[in-house]
């Protein structure tokens, strides 16, 4: 655990998360477009939306200077978040005694700067959709915080890179099978993507938190939100199945883009072949969710 | 004996102020007056409790003693629990006392001497519990607050709310009192002495020859305190009354009264009652408690339109934490001593920080009520462009109070939720009590995602969005109002960065409280220069640190990294108008109130058992139930029907009859005198002649 291994190591994460993220959104859209037999644009598409975004001109409808700083608080934040995740080896970059609730914590600030921007902009509609993405994180955040505790229950550790270890060397138990289910099966509100993308639901309440963003701010949404579907695969794909891992951290990095991939093609079918959900059938999807998975930690106190 | 003369002063100094502002009527001089002693009091008393913390010595001294009629004296005794409290009690004085200087001409009908004295009696009240250790006094001085804070709620009192807020305050507490009086009456029928040293030894032999009585003791002290603390199902009148006081008020409230309660529980549970089996037991009823107050309180949180309503029951919301982590604590400390001191701190540091960041919000729904004249969610809105520094301290104690690292509420929170589930791994504790404590902690992890979503609702309703008429049309709020709340904010965010310094005040407290053996600090937290690490078990492995500092600088370094990319694509700007979707609306037709926010989540805590409506799990609407009493009790209890009105009719009646001789014409009376001159004529010549 040296100095040049954790900026290394750091330095991949956020290649990964950031950077890539654009990639992989081009290729959902690709996918997308075959599910639909249309033809769809380049794998490079949205990385060709940002930069024309960054230069498009910025519309102001408010003074407030919330409103011009939370955007980029959005992008920092899944930054931060995409440090404690384990991608080169078991050890994420970043870790301390209680990382999988900073975790937590790192990614409602992701939703916090959405909100502020929305609220800020004083667009009734902007309005609704911060109030249905803060019940969505709400109900959700539980789910992704039982899967981690049982997790931690099982390593008796609360860093994600001992869960990691523990997963990877003593093998799937019941609860962690378990908290690996629920935390898939809670993905897609995870992501925000359809069925769960009411707060940003286009014909319903017109693109909801996003509506007054323009330019830049409005690139920097878009690229928190396709960093977000990568960070939440790799959450998936590294923590709650982190099979296979080996010695060498460049091989890791590319099994663990592999994994998200196939994630990402998997939550992209889930995408185009739902409806989308109203947000109070969500709201109890996601609590039923949250409250079946309170099984898994009491399987997980027995030692199975 | 420097010490005690610094106390002394401090006290002499407070009465003083009681004193002087009874006189002053006007506002502003009564508020320069007591600002001026407060600023002496808060250094006097953060001077002298700082001192005794470094120097980890105790102030002993006594006063007077009443020992011929009772064996109760005023003992002084000062440890580092009672000089960390005493910190906390200086800081809100100071911040409530520079608030409310102008923040009171925003009440029309109010003068001074109303609220003034009662908030210096709450100040010297406050001191006195936390200094003394005699049960005498200490229930004097409980006894004073209450008395101080029921006189400040209701000092509005041409309000119809103030009254019945301030009745339920007034009986509740006093009940409460009750059971505390009652406790000591047993207790000193065993000891023979007030001092709380001798109740120790008294409660020790209790625990051997009566288990009953001893448990009956703590119950009549749990309910005592958790009543004052505003746990439910006790403190049901908290809702109701918090709001009602000035604003400043309530801040002190809510920052350090319902604290004090958490005090007094604490110190009668480590230090008053000794040790035993029956801690454990003790130990998880608080924790329950806790869980269900921090359940309950903060889901009904989240239905509140008005903002002071709201935070109140964020007030019984937070406690809640404190109570798991004191109760986990309370568990664990003798079977495993690493967990409990963990999860005690834990408890301890989110009282210093919540009495912090909820003195803060408080002032934040004063400045909105000096604004706008409402703290009402639903009528105010856009007043970050009129009150920009304010917004910012409501955004810090907003996300202070949601535990957003780096604020200052993420460490403590930290704490709590990871001593309540590192449980499971204690191998001598049963299943269910394993279950239940992680339940425990799960609950305060979804809850804390809901203290954020109500705070955001009251940041987004209040601060964001149009602006709407103001009461007065002057820029900004007067200065002190706003350096008063900056100062907690900014106290926030160092307790945030920089942890460590309130936990080695804290760790000290504890150690000197309790009397078994405990391990030290560096064997728990591993500190060093901006980070601390810790170690649940003694050969547990050293996990790391937490850094919020480095946090900040990776935030600057990528804010930097994003505006330059803004300013490299320079980016034409424009300013525009709110769109709605293509039609023209007023704003005051298209708004989004603060009771829109989170409709369907409240739909679902929100259902009816009998004829009680529950919104969010909160009994919101009874039922006006009619107690029937039979017909002759009625009667018996009513003396004014069969005594008062019967003969006070019959005596009215004789007055009338007399009253109709006099009604007559002159002539009549005219020749009733003739008639009666003639008649005594005719006496006198008869008594004469006879």
């Amino acid at each position: 655990m040296n100095t040049s291994w954790i900026i290394l190591s750091a330095l991949i994460n956020i290649f990964v998360v950031l950077f890539l993220s654009p990639f992989f959104d081009g290729f959902t859209r690709k996918v997308r477009a075959l599910i639909q037999s249309r033809v769809g644009p380049p794998p490079l598409q949205s990385y060709y939306d940002i930069l024309k975004l960054m230069g498009k001109e910025d519309l102001k409808s408010t003074i407030n200077p919330l409103f011009r700083i939370s955007p980029y608080l959005s992008v920092i934040s899944i930054a931060m978040a995409a440090l404690l995740i384990p991608i080169t080896d078991f050890n994420p970059p970043f870790n301390f005694w209680g990382d999988i609730f900073l975790f937590i914590y790192i990614i409602t600030v992701v939703g916090i700067a959405i909100i502020i921007t929305a609220s800020a902009s004083e667009n009734p509609f902007a309005y609704v959709g911060a109030s249905r993405k803060m019940m969505l994180h709400l109900s959700v955040e539980p789910i992704l915080a039982i899967a981690l505790i049982t997790g931690a229950i099982n390593a008796g550790s609360f860093k994600i890179g001992d869960i990691v270890t523990w997963y990877y060397s003593n093998g799937p138990n019941v609860s962690m099978l378990l908290a690996t289910v629920c935390v898939f099966l809670s993905l897609q509100a995870l992501i925000g993507k359809i069925p769960f993308d009411v707060s940003e639901a286009e014909q319903e309440i017109a693109e909801g938190v996003l509506i007054e963003l323009s330019g830049p701010k409005y690139a920097c949404v878009k690229w928190a939100n396709m960093s977000k579907q990568v960070l939440f695969c790799l959450v998936f794909s590294q923590i709650f199945i982190p099979w296979p891992m080996t010695e060498n951290f460049l091989l890791n990095t590319i099994i663990a883009l592999l994994k998200v991939t196939i994630i990402i093609f998997i939550s992209t079918l889930i995408e185009a072949l739902n409806p989308r959900l109203r947000i109070d059938q969500a709201l109890k999807y996601n609590l039923t969710l949250a409250g079946f998975s309170i099984t898994a930690i009491f399987l997980a106190l027995l030692g199975v | 004996m420097e010490y005690i003369s610094y106390l002394t002063a401090s006290l002499m100094l407070l009465l003083m102020g009681m004193v002087f502002t009874s006189f002053i009527k006007n506002k502003s001089v009564s508020g320069m007056v007591s600002l001026i002693i407060t600023s002496f009091f808060s250094g006097f008393i953060l001077c002298f409790s700082l001192k005794l913390i470094l120097k980890n010595t105790v102030l002993e001294y006594e006063f007077f003693s009443l020992s011929p009629l009772l064996n109760s004296s005023f003992q002084v005794f000062v440890d580092s629990l009672s000089a960390l409290f005493l910190i906390i009690i200086a800081i809100a004085a100071f911040c409530v006392t520079m608030f409310s200087w102008k923040y009171l001409n925003a009440y029309k009908i109010y003068s001074a001497y109303r609220f003034y004295p009662f908030l210096f009696l709450l100040f010297i009240s406050s001191v006195g519990i936390v200094i003394i250790r005699d049960l005498l006094f200490f229930i004097f001085f409980w006894e004073l607050m209450t008395l101080s804070s029921w006189l400040l709620v209701i000092s509005e009192r041409e309000k119809r709310e103030a009254l019945k807020g301030g009745l339920q305050y007034f009986i509740a507490t006093h009940v409460a009192t009750a059971f505390l009086i009652l406790a000591s009456v047993i207790l000193y029928s065993y000891s023979n002495n007030f001092s709380f040293i001798e109740i120790r030894k008294a409660l020790s032999i209790l625990i051997e020859n009566n288990m009953l009585l001893f448990n009956f003791i703590c119950l009549l002290i749990f309910i005592a305190f958790v009543t004052k603390a505003g746990v439910l199902p006790f403190g049901f009148w908290l809702p109701n009354t918090y709001p009602q006081a000035p604003s400043s008020a309530s801040s002190f409230f809510g920052g350090v009264m319902s604290k004090l309660a958490v005090y007094a529980l604490f110190r009668f549970f480590l230090s008053v009652i000794p040790f035993s089996s029956n801690t454990q037991i003790w130990g998880f009823i608080i924790a329950t408690a806790g869980v269900f107050s921090i359940f309950v309180g903060t889901i009904a949180a989240l239905t509140q339109d008005e903002a002071k309503r709201l935070m109140s029951f964020h007030a019984i919301g937070q406690v809640g934490y404190m109570l798991l982590g004191i109760g986990t604590g309370l568990y664990f400390i003798n079977t495993n001593p690493f967990l409990g001191m963990i999860a005690l701190t834990g408890g301890l540091l989110h009282l210093f920080n919540n009495s912090i960041y909820k003195s803060l919000l408080f002032l934040n729904a004063g400045a909105i009520f000096y604004k706008t004249g409402t703290t009402d969610l639903n009528k105010v809105s856009g007043l970050i462009k009129v009150m920009p520094l304010t917004t910012m301290t409501a955004i810090v104690g907003s996300l202070s109070i949601a535990g957003v690292p780096p604020f200052n509420g993420f460490v403590s929170k930290l704490l709590i939720f990871e001593s309540s589930i590192w449980t499971a791994k204690i191998s001598n504790a049963s299943f269910l009590i394993k279950g239940i404590f992680i339940i425990s902690g799960i609950i305060s992890v979804f809850i804390s995602a809901i203290t954020l979503a109500s705070f955001l609702k009251f940041v987004n309703s209040s601060f964001m969005g149009k602006l709407k008429t103001l009461r007065n049309d002057k820029k900004d709020i007067p200065w002190t109002m706003t350096v008063s709340q900056i100062m907690l904010a900014i106290l926030c965010l160092i307790t945030g960065l920089f942890p460590i310094i309130p936990l080695e005040l804290i760790y000290k407290a504890i150690l000197s409280v309790s009397e078994i053996q405990l391990p030290a600090f560096s064997e728990i937290f591993i500190s060093n220069f901006a980070g601390i690490g810790i170690n649940f078990c003694p050969n547990c492995l050293y996990g790391g640190a937490w850094f919020p500092i480095f946090v900040i600088f990776s935030v600057l370094i990528f804010s930097l990294l994003i505006f330059a990319f803004e300013k490299y694509a320079q980016a034409p700007k424009r300013d525009v108008d709110t769109w709605y979707g293509g039609k023209e609306h007023t704003p005051e037709e298209v708004t989004y109130t603060g009771h829109s926010f989170y409709q369907p989540f409240k739909d679902l805590v929100s259902f009816k058992i009998g004829k009680i409506k529950f919104r969010g799990l909160y009994p919101s609407e009874f039922p006006s139930f009619k107690v029937s009493v039979p017909l002759w009790i009625k009667k018996i209890i009513n003396p004014d029907e069969w005594l008062y009105y019967p003969v006070a009719n019959k005596i009215e009646k004789l007055f009338n009859l007399i009253e109709k001789l006099y009604d007559r014409l002159i002539q009549h009376y005219t020749f009733l005198f003739i008639i009666g001159i003639v008649l005594v004529i005719l006496l006198v010549f008869y008594l004469l002649g006879g």
